[in-house]
């Protein structure tokens, strides 16, 4: 029997830790909720908190609207723009962590500084650059707008996981006859495992619930993603709400999965390279 | 070693190249022809230009419905962001205490975070829905008459300021908790040696630790929160009347809805300048660069 020590501080902070978490989760509990009750128990006084459950609204929104095409549409563009990335930031932050050169510093200040450029400033001019290269309403001008913000975080996370592994790892490499970028490859990148694929859950995250570009620089059901399918359910006249729980459901699920199993080293990653960078 | 690490200085500067490349051509370059549209007028439907120097930028000065736009987001800023630090500053110290439970009440917490906004903006209309939400349902529970949240030009903009922190305190409490589990529990055992209650080990102990991780996170928490859109494009529209109308939504409206590219150019650029000399002068105040966070 192994028994758990609590001291009587610790017991105090539980019933705020639960407010807080009814105050996270509530709202997320009611949408999946209303998202599986039928029609006629959504609108009703007083809400049923437990009721029966029903497939209805997936099932319409699955079968009779363009769901799945924009559900498919946001898994192809946030899939793309999170391979893309980690490829350019593999190199791009092993090479801010373990070279000197000159504007290293400056560089870094920029790559983090574009963070903070605000969205609205970007929205015109690549608006008209798409509109003039043709590429309004295609994967591919959404993938290269995405590619902007997610290129410069993801390198400056794998720079701070790369600046914590001792160059031995990649020298002793290089002894035995590797170049520097099969050093890099066969040896750095089985160790950074854990951090590649936390980067790339945060990238694929990011990509995933973008709304403003998505929104603005697609018109067609052929390319555009879930977040915009989902403002349409809403900006109907007579909103039909189950649909639009259900639509909710299903563009949050993938990403609480992900998010559940790759939790260790998200957290890990995502904290280190905000902290220490 | 040295071998290795010779012509390490042009060979790093590949390793970077094509990061950089991208940054130019996706951010750099799009500021720079931002700022350059900013001086220029367009015409409705037609994108040719014809030089108007300060002109838009002086008419955004004089145009009452982009000062309220500013008004309402400064208003939007400052209470999102007090109150994501506060509540995260709260859930992180609580958590820091317990031991039991500790990683199912953090991923619980942190849920709203990783809900794409949209989805929260969608589910949170439900919630505040006049005649069906369950907000007015435990309102007439205490005995109140139900309240149009966003339809009313008081309550639009606070009701979706609560959006706004429910999803961002989590990663408030994510940065801070990080922060406070790396201060050796060393320091405090010898401040309970010595006396210290609680109070006084937050005040002169934990505070003084966290300060610099408190003052980057309050940066950029503004920063995100100037630069908003979704939410409050999904849930009031910026009514009603214009009561919630912030610049992140203006812009939007006058480039994609009125295709006005000089005029929305112009209100961009000042957003960006506004929250350019708002980053210096706080990072100096607050920060201190020879400690680091």
């Amino acid at each position: 029997m192994k028994l758990i020590k609590i001291k009587p501080s610790q017991i105090v902070a539980y019933p705020f830790l639960v407010v807080f978490v009814c105050f996270s989760v509530f709202p997320i509990f009611w949408m999946v909720s209303s998202a599986i009750k039928p029609s006629t128990e959504i609108y009703s006084i007083p809400p049923k908190i437990f009721t029966s459950f029903t497939l209805q609204h997936f099932r319409y929104m699955l079968f009779e609207t363009h769901t799945i095409r924009y559900f498919l549409n946001s898994l192809i563009v946030a899939s793309i723009t999170t391979l893309i990335s980690l490829s350019f930031a593999l190199p791009g932050g092993y090479g801010l962590a373990r070279f000197n050169f000159k504007m290293k510093n400056a560089i870094s200040i920029a790559i983090l500084f574009s963070q903070m450029l605000p969205l609205a400033v970007l929205l015109i001019p690549l608006y008209m650059v798409l509109a003039f290269l043709g590429l309004l309403d295609t994967y591919l001008g959404l993938i290269l707008t995405y590619l902007g913000f997610a290129i410069p975080l993801t390198t400056w996370l794998l720079r701070g996981f790369f600046a914590g592994i001792p160059k031995e790892l990649e020298e002793a490499a290089m002894i035995d006859g590797c170049t520097r970028f099969q050093a890099l490859m066969r040896v750095l990148v089985p160790v950074a495992m854990p951090a590649i694929i936390a980067t790339g859950v945060y990238s694929f995250m990011v990509a995933w619930e973008e709304f403003l570009f998505a929104l603005s620089f697609t018109s067609s059901d052929r390319v555009r993603t879930l977040p915009i399918g989902i403002n349409s359910f809403i900006g109907e006249y007579g909103v039909d709400w189950g649909a639009v729980m259900a639509s909710s459901t299903l563009a949050s699920l993938p990403i609480i999965v992900l998010f559940m199993i790759f939790y260790e080293q998200f957290i890990s990653t995502f904290t280190e390279g905000m902290i220490k960078g | 070693m040295k071998f290795f690490y010779k012509r390490r200085r042009e060979q790093g500067f590949l390793y970077v190249l094509p990061v950089l490349v991208i940054v130019f051509f996706i951010l750099v370059f799009p500021l720079i022809y931002n700022v350059y549209l900013s001086f220029h007028q367009s015409d409705l439907y037609s994108i040719d230009l014809s030089f108007v120097g300060l002109r838009n930028y002086y008419d955004l000065v004089r145009d009452s419905g982009f000062l309220n736009a500013f008004q309402n987001t400064l208003i939007w800023t400052f209470w999102s962001v007090f109150f994501q630090v506060l509540l995260g500053l709260v859930a992180a110290i609580l958590l820091q205490r317990i031991s039991y439970g500790k990683r199912i009440f953090q991923i619980l917490i942190m849920l709203p975070w990783i809900v794409p906004g949209i989805a929260a903006a969608a589910s949170w209309r439900w919630l505040y829905h006049p005649d069906f939400g369950i907000i007015n349902y435990l309102m007439s529970l205490l005995g109140y008459d139900p309240v149009i949240w966003l339809g009313d030009p008081n309550l639009a903009l606070p009701a979706v300021i609560v959006v706004n922190i429910w999803k961002m305190y989590p990663f408030a409490m994510l940065i801070v908790l990080a922060r406070l589990q790396a201060i050796p529990s060393s320091i405090y055992e010898a401040a309970e040696i010595d006396g210290g209650n609680s109070l006084q080990i937050f005040l002169r102990i934990t505070l003084p630790m966290i300060r610099g991780v408190l003052s980057i996170l309050t940066l950029l928490l503004t920063i995100w929160s100037f630069n908003a859109f979704t939410f409050i494009y999904a849930m009031t529209g910026g009514g009603p009347a214009r009561s919630s109308e912030i610049l992140g939504l203006r812009i939007y409206r006058d480039a994609l809805e009125n295709m006005l590219f000089g005029k929305a150019a112009a209100e961009a650029i000042f957003l960006f300048i506004i929250i350019l000399a708002f980053s210096v002068v706080y990072l100096h105040y607050t920060y201190d660069w020879e400690e680091g966070v």
